[in-house]
């Protein structure tokens, strides 16, 4: 009689069938999951293969964990027009964007799963200008927006979601009217992409609150400081005000001198200047108050700042960043200059502004100017504190970051800037406060009090861009005769400034006030061929 | 005792049974149904290319909920002139829309039959039409008032006035009347009224309303159709229809809703957009050109796609067969007719032809196509700036920067075969020297695509003038009713007559001065001594109001009168 093999325990008979079952399910359910959520898909050859372009438009590597789904970027300023301070969709933020172009520049496109889209360094770092009004703006890579109202763009997005008509059915329909999306990608959109963005936005909005009650950024500035303390560290609110410009990062390598920096390879956590061999005054360091110690870092920083990760391909990324920004040559005044005042200018430049604005030198460019000194307004130093800075080197040594550390001056003051692309660079100060180099040249109780910026037709005269509004009758002191010079009219939006708010004084910096007007003349003319 | 019961209980249960399959049937049956009716979406489709111009969907009615394109129910395009003819200019019912300038061809009943530019196709089990192409691009001439229309397809529509169209729907949608009680009677009554009167021929019959039809149409399509009416002219509202006159329209303020711009906030100077609708022939020749009258797109391709739009045409429910069928025709075929022979000064041409060289051709290219030819060093298709050419800026301001940048996202997620493979043609799109076949091969799997090509500009563009007879009145906004008016400037006159199609031979354009009803006055022409526009028929236009002036273009102003009468000679025969 043979032996009867035993039968498989009822258990393990289940065990397989359930086995099976799960691996007929879950296997394409996890290719599906993979296809429509993780998969990574590289940008297109005319983004990555040219610099510019990669700046422009190129991801940082942000898009898994700040990127919105791509569908609800390109509807939601069709349905909350009204959310957005004129026409024009985000181009009414006074985003510089390339005629033909999806997206303003700053916005990075990029497939992870589903399409999404994120920020990028040109967002706030990249800028535009006219000769004249009538033509179409030339746009710059690495320059410092003067234009776009990042503000009004995060109130954008958080003003939509807390807007009842933030829902799917709202949504979809709109997207319908732009695309026939498969019946999965709206149940994608529709039980998770919408939800979940709209919680993110709220989220953000409420993470910003802290903006409520503070002067307006207006468009070419931001709050650096007050961004990484309360958003970043989460630190408590204080009533500090940090209005910074949007800074230019042309030619980024004459603020790195061999020997006067911090070591390149020290990531220690505290910035302790006593450690290195760099004296105080011949110290060179970054961000406009001195508040970190290596070019590399402010990339990292403020890559990190826009949620992009800490991956491979973001270092590679920071690594070409850095040394294209660092080459990138500033761009060159478009319009003649008269060479004899440019000469004379030269020696006026040699005189009174060579040591602190001249590259190559070393002099003071790149260090901090005791705010005793250069008595601009202080408010932007206070903002920033040493603990701060040490919780912002903990908080990204625990990202797996390297890099060298924010720090804080001990005598705390302003950079003294290099001056290249001077021209595209208005308004002036760390706080934007005087329209024109001109103007700068005046005492300070002759400077505007109030003036616009965001309107970006260059001002050949005074340097910067124009920034009064033309007079509609007779000529009042805050209006220009348009018949006389050249002036705003009304059909362009521009943000009016205004000096007597806190943190935008337009005091101090009085270096060349008490040179006469010709030579006033000369100097500018001059600083045009920066 | 038993089985008695079983016998019971199993009656009942085999009763059951039945009852339970033929419901299974009703509801498979109307789930059928339903899912048919759903799923149809068959347009009326033309064999002969010209009917298919006139005729062809585009896929506007495919639109429903909020499309911005959406079907109107034949019976309910058909039903509202006769329910509601005091909206109309005449008020009078039993002639369609042909009061607004819609033009109905010899033999065609305007009570049944579309005009051109109307298309059905029946979607969900209703026959809607919608607008197509030549709704804008068909106009019509005659020589004289008893004449019949010559219809001339490509043609700028100068009889259409499409913005009082746009007011009639609006109107009518808020009319208390708009109601079902009002149409379903009306419906039935044309029904009948069809059966026993109209012969349609072997062109298509809609069907009548079925009780389906009816009860939908009762409970539902007819206040979906007001909804739609009055939310698509709402977003329109502060756009000035009334101010377009027959063929005109706004051009650039109708995109900007359709991009979510809040108009409210929109600056004075951006809301005047009126301008010609221009005539379609020779596509060709014009690939490259900066198109549109501001020259802001130099692709055929986009500006098709742009145009499309006010036929509802949008990225889910454009017919690209049948539109680029229609591109395709436009492309060489479609061609204007010629100015009458018997009517030019044949011995001056030679003459003219010259003056036309030396006072035209620089920025108007060359008479008859191809307009170009590489490094001639003519500037037509080019942009003429706005200091220059001297012309009203109305138009020019309405079309903004930042709708420029805006316009780049419509048609997003196009191509399907994706923007890198697509590259090619999207760079090569406004390359006149790229060969027909290349370019439309590489259109095949790329179209249509994601607008690239707008600009902002900042004057005109130069024109090929061909068909320039059939053109008329002049400039972007049609401020000039002749071309001898043009020559002349002083003689431009500050208000006269649109719409109506006699023409006037010597001057070269539309007749547009009106007869005197009294003693004559400026501007008036005695009916006996000559054509004029009879009172009742053509439309005021006004040089004085915002977007109509007529100053600027003054080249040719100081030839000497032999010279333009040359001139004009040549110029009817482009």
């Amino acid at each position: 009689m043979t032996a009867m093999a035993k039968p498989p325990s009822k258990f393990k008979r289940w065990a397989i069938r359930i086995l099976i079952v799960l691996l007929i399910v879950g296997v394409p359910l996890g290719v599906f999951a993979w296809y429509k959520f993780f998969r990574s898909v590289p940008q297109p050859e005319w983004i990555t293969s040219n610099p510019e372009m990669n700046f422009l438009y190129g991801s940082i590597d942000s898009e898994n964990d700040a990127g919105m789904p791509y569908w609800l970027v390109v509807v939601l300023p069709r349905i909350f027009g009204q959310h957005l301070p004129g026409p024009g969709g985000y181009a009414s933020l006074g985003l510089p964007w390339e005629e033909g172009k999806e997206l303003p520049t700053g916005f990075s496109k990029k497939t992870i799963g589903f399409e999404r889209v994120a920020v990028n360094c040109a967002l706030c770092h990249s800028t535009r200008y006219r000769i004249k009004l009538e033509e179409t703006p030339v746009i710059v890579a690495g320059g410092g927006s003067h234009t776009a109202d990042i503000q009004g763009l995060l109130d954008f997005f958080s003003t939509a979601a807390n807007d009842p008509r933030f829902n799917a059915d709202e949504i979809l329909t709109e997207i319908d009217l732009a695309y026939p999306l498969s019946w999965i990608d709206r149940q994608i959109y529709r039980y998770l992409l919408i939800p979940i963005t709209r919680k993110r936005l709220i989220e953000q909005g409420q993470e910003f609150e802290w903006t409520a009650d503070r002067p307006r950024w207006g468009p070419g500035r931001n709050a650096p400081m007050n961004l990484t303390k309360f958003n970043f560290l989460q630190m408590d609110r204080d009533d500090s005000i940090d209005h910074t410009d949007f800074p230019s990062l042309w030619n980024f390598q004459v603020r790195i001198q061999q020997g006067r920096t911090w070591p390149p390879d020290d990531f220690a956590l505290e910035a302790d200047f006593s450690r290195i061999n760099v004296e105080p005054s011949r110290l060179m360091l970054m961000n406009i108050a001195g508040d970190t110690t290596s070019f590399r870092s402010v990339l990292i920083d403020s890559a990190l700042g826009l949620r992009a990760r800490n991956s491979a391909f973001f270092h590679r990324r920071m690594a070409d960043l850095e040394q294209w920004l660092r080459e990138l040559p500033p761009p060159k005044y478009p319009l003649p200059v008269d060479a004899t005042l440019v000469s004379a200018g030269a020696t006026l430049f040699e005189q009174h502004c060579a040591e602190c604005h001249t590259n190559g030198r070393d002099n003071r460019m790149g260090t901090v100017i005791p705010i005793e000194e250069v008595k601009t307004d202080p408010l932007r130093t206070e903002a920033w504190l040493r603990e701060a800075a040490n919780s912002a080197n903990r908080k990204v040594q625990e990202m797996g970051v390297e890099r060298t550390p924010m720090s804080k001056p001990d005598r705390p003051g302003y950079i003294a800037m290099q001056l290249n692309g001077l021209w595209l660079r208005g308004p002036y100060l760390h706080n934007g406060s005087v329209p024109t180099i001109r103007a700068l040249l005046d005492a300070p109780d002759q400077r505007p009090k109030h003036f616009y910026r965001g309107f970006d037709v260059l001002d050949p005269l005074g340097l910067g861009f124009v920034s009064q509004r033309c007079c509609k009758g007779a000529a009042t002191p805050s209006c220009v005769d348009p018949a006389v010079a050249q002036c705003i009219p009304d059909n362009e939006r521009a943000w009016p400034y205004d000096v007597s708010e806190r943190g935008n004084g337009n005091g101090g910096h009085d270096y060349g006030t008490a040179l006469s007007p010709a030579e006033k003349n000369a100097l500018v003319e001059y600083m045009k061929t920066l | 005792m038993d089985s008695a019961r079983r016998t019971g209980k199993s009656k009942f249960n085999k009763l059951i049974r039945i009852a339970g399959v033929i419901l299974l049937a009703v509801v498979v049956l109307i789930a059928g149904y339903v899912t048919l009716r759903l799923l149809d979406d068959e347009p009326v489709t033309y064999a002969n290319i010209e009917d298919h111009f006139k005729h062809g969907s585009t896929g506007g009615e495919r639109g429903w909920y909020s499309q911005f394109g959406f079907g109107i129910p034949y019976w309910m395009w058909i039903a509202l002139p006769e329910i509601f003819p005091e909206h109309l200019p005449d008020g009078k019912a039993g002639r369609g829309y042909a009061s607004l300038g819609m033009v109905y061809e010899e033999g065609k009943d305007p009570r049944f039959d579309l005009p051109i530019g109307m298309s059905i196709r029946r979607r969900m089990g209703i026959d809607r039409v919608y607008f197509n192409c030549s709704v804008c691009h068909t106009g019509t001439v005659r020589a004289e008032a008893g004449a019949a229309p010559q219809v001339v397809l490509g043609m700028p529509a100068n009889t259409l006035n499409f913005g009082a169209l746009g007011l009639f729907l609006s109107n009518t949608a808020h009319d208390l009347r708009f109601r079902p009680r009002y149409f379903l009677p009306k419906i039935r009554e044309l029904e009948e009224l069809r059966e026993n009167e109209y012969d349609a021929g072997d062109a298509y019959l809609p069907d009548g309303f079925n009780f389906i039809d009816r009860a939908i149409f009762n409970y539902l399509g007819v206040y979906l159709m007001r909804d739609q009416l009055i939310a698509l002219m709402g977003r329109l509202s502060f756009i000035d229809f009334a101010s377009w006159g027959p063929g005109r329209v706004d051009t650039f303020n109708a995109p900007k809703p359709l991009l979510g711009f809040d108009m409210r906030n929109a600056h004075e100077s951006e809301l005047m957009g009126n301008a010609d609708f221009p005539s379609v022939w020779n596509q060709k020749y014009r690939k490259g050109m900066w198109l549109h009258w501001d020259g802001n797109n130099c692709s055929v391709d986009e500006r098709n796609l742009s145009a499309g739009f006010g036929t509802g045409a949008t990225p889910p429910t454009i017919d690209s067969t049948s539109v680029l069928r229609m591109a395709d025709w436009l492309w060489t075929d479609a061609q204007p007719l010629p100015f009458p022979q018997d009517r030019i000064n044949q011995a001056l041409i030679p003459a003219g032809e010259q003056v036309y060289q030396r006072a035209c051709w620089q920025c108007h290219g060359n008479g008859k196509a191809p307009f170009r030819t590489p490094d001639d060093g003519s500037r037509v298709g080019t942009v003429t700036p706005i200091g220059e050419i001297g012309t009203d800026r109305a138009r020019l301001d309405s079309y903004t920067p930042v709708l420029a940048s805006a316009q780049g996202s419509l048609y997003a997620g196009f191509p399907e075969a994706g923007e890198a493979e697509c590259r090619e043609y999207a760079e090569r799109v406004c390359d006149p020297a790229q060969p027909d076949e290349e370019f439309f091969a590489l259109r095949e799997q790329c179209y249509p695509y994601r607008f690239s090509h707008f600009r902002k500009t900042y004057g005109y563009a130069n024109m090929p003038l061909d068909g320039l007879w059939l053109r008329a009145p002049y400039l972007h906004n049609g401020s000039v009713p002749t071309l001898r008016q043009l020559l002349e400037p002083a003689t431009r006159p500050a208000v006269f007559y649109t719409g109506y199609d006699v023409y006037d031979y010597a001057n070269v354009g539309f007749v547009t001065a009106p007869c005197c009803t009294g003693p004559v006055t400026s501007g008036c022409v005695q009916p006996q001594a000559g054509a004029c526009v009879p009172p009742g028929q053509g439309w005021e236009f006004k040089t004085s109001l915002r977007g109509n002036g007529n100053q600027g273009h003054t080249y040719g102003s100081d030839l000497t009168p032999a010279e333009k009468d040359a001139l004009l000679e040549y110029l009817k025969t482009l």
